[in-house]
């Protein structure tokens, strides 16, 4: 029944979105309507970045209680995560273009963004290589520990690494920041919303089904 | 304290003794770390602009992709033999085995930089033996050290060791690069940046960070 319910919710939740994405808020002034790309991008990088801290957390108690159901947790966040993390660094890459004029630029977002997602891929491959068992868990969870804490650290370095490097912004971004109205916020609220319900949603269904998996051995 | 710090020091002597019978780790990294620096070296001009530019990145890449070969078969020689075993079943803290690697593998990886260094700056006609920089090298050498190690004792015991190696080490320690590609970058093009300083904060503080918490978690992992 709450399965239901809430499928029912993150789909209505969906058709608001796209609605107020296309129909309702307002034309950015300077971008234009490559701006709308914005409430594909901030939501999904939004998801990517709870997903590492998410990890970090489950992983953590993963090794404190030893149960399986958090390391299961996890890995259903990871790749959850990961496509996330896929969806957020394409958005980005087609909205660079035509608003900075390259594809993409040393910027600390940006650099943060693809070390993460490789953080992703480098859990994912490490579970998929490495002999099933206690072991791996263990090991998976301390890289997911590591990979949280390093997270910061990068940004803080991607920033510096910043400073030395000028932007390339030919676009329409070159000469003039662009500010969200009021109504783009409330529609970029209303996305994170849906994609937060759409994040959770697919992170427990891949928990159920990699629990099915693991209970017939598969 | 003064019984750790003995068998730290076998442990290191034992490495250091191997590698001075073989020289594999250290032939493996210099020839590696070469060959990408030479084929770069032939691919562009001999400007000094583009050297100055690319400089940086060209040398360090190469060491960071010829120290994570040259970690794979440092590994696979202790999962292979079982000394790694060995070691961890011994009434040892863990934390000794992984600085005892740790120190091992630094001391491999500062020699083969200063055959690196010395050709690279034939090659590319640069300066790179500067104050700056071979501080900075031995910061990024304890920090690189550290995590390849620690990542090396996991990937071991995997069939994927070389892959796996890689694409666990290097996203870990890109600030670590960031920090000597940005100094060596600086020192080059004979740019005294303010920013040295905060570059060596972000270095040592990664040191830091990552000596602790890897210290605290080698347990974890290899906790049979």
């Amino acid at each position: 029944m709450f399965r239901q319910i809430y499928l029912i919710t993150t789909g209505i939740a969906f058709l608001i979105s796209i609605w107020m994405i296309f129909l309702w808020a307002p034309t950015e002034i300077n971008q234009g309507q490559v701006q709308r790309i914005l409430y594909l991008h901030v939501p999904f990088a939004w998801a990517s970045m709870v997903a590492i801290i998410a990890i970090a957390i489950t992983s953590i108690l993963f090794l404190i209680t030893k149960n399986d159901k958090w390391d299961n947790l996890s890995q259903s966040l990871a790749e959850v995560g990961l496509v996330s993390a896929v969806v957020m660094l394409f958005s980005g890459i087609v909205w660079a273009k035509p608003v900075w004029g390259v594809w993409w630029t040393g910027e600390a977002k940006l650099t943060t963004a693809l070390v993460l997602f490789f953080i992703y891929c480098a859990y994912l491959l490490f579970r998929n290589y490495f002999p099933p068992g206690n072991a791996r868990n263990r090991i998976a969870a301390v890289i997911a520990i590591i990979g949280a804490i390093d997270s910061p650290i990068i940004y803080y370095a991607a920033q510096i690494w910043e400073q030395n490097h000028p932007k390339a912004v030919v676009g329409p971004l070159a000469t003039e920041e662009s500010s969200l109205s009021g109504d783009m916020v409330i529609t970029l609220l209303t996305c994170v919303l849906t994609a937060t319900l759409l994040f959770v949603g697919l992170v427990w269904t891949q928990y159920k089904t990699s629990n099915l998996l693991r209970s017939k051995n598969v | 304290m003064a019984n750790w710090f003995k068998i730290l020091l076998i442990l290191i002597k034992k490495d250091l003794n191997i590698e001075i019978k073989t020289k594999e780790t250290t032939i493996t990294i210099c020839l590696f770390a070469l060959v990408i620096i030479t084929i770069f070296a032939l691919t562009t001009e001999n400007n000094s602009l583009i050297n100055q530019s690319f400089g940086a990145g060209i040398i360090w890449s190469s060491i960071i992709f010829a120290g994570s070969i040259a970690m794979v078969k440092f590994f696979y020689h202790e999962e292979q033999n079982k000394t790694l075993q060995s070691l961890i079943v011994m009434p040892i803290p863990s934390e000794l085995i992984l600085f005892s690697k740790s120190i091992a593998f630094f001391i491999f990886i500062t020699i083969s930089e200063i055959i690196v260094f010395l050709v690279s700056s034939i090659l590319f006609n640069l300066n790179i033996f500067t104050v700056n920089i071979l501080i900075a090298s031995l910061i990024f050498n304890i920090g690189y050290s550290v995590v390849g190690s620690f990542f090396g004792v996991i990937s071991s015991k995997s069939s994927s060791k070389e892959i796996l190696l890689t694409m666990l080490l290097i996203p870990i320690i890109i600030p670590l690069l960031m920090f000597i590609i940005a100094i060596t970058n600086d020192e080059i093009s004979n740019n005294l940046s303010n920013n040295f300083q905060t570059w060596l904060s972000v270095g040592i503080s990664f040191d830091i960070i990552f000596l602790t918490l890897l210290s605290y978690l080698f347990g974890k992992i290899i906790e049979e």
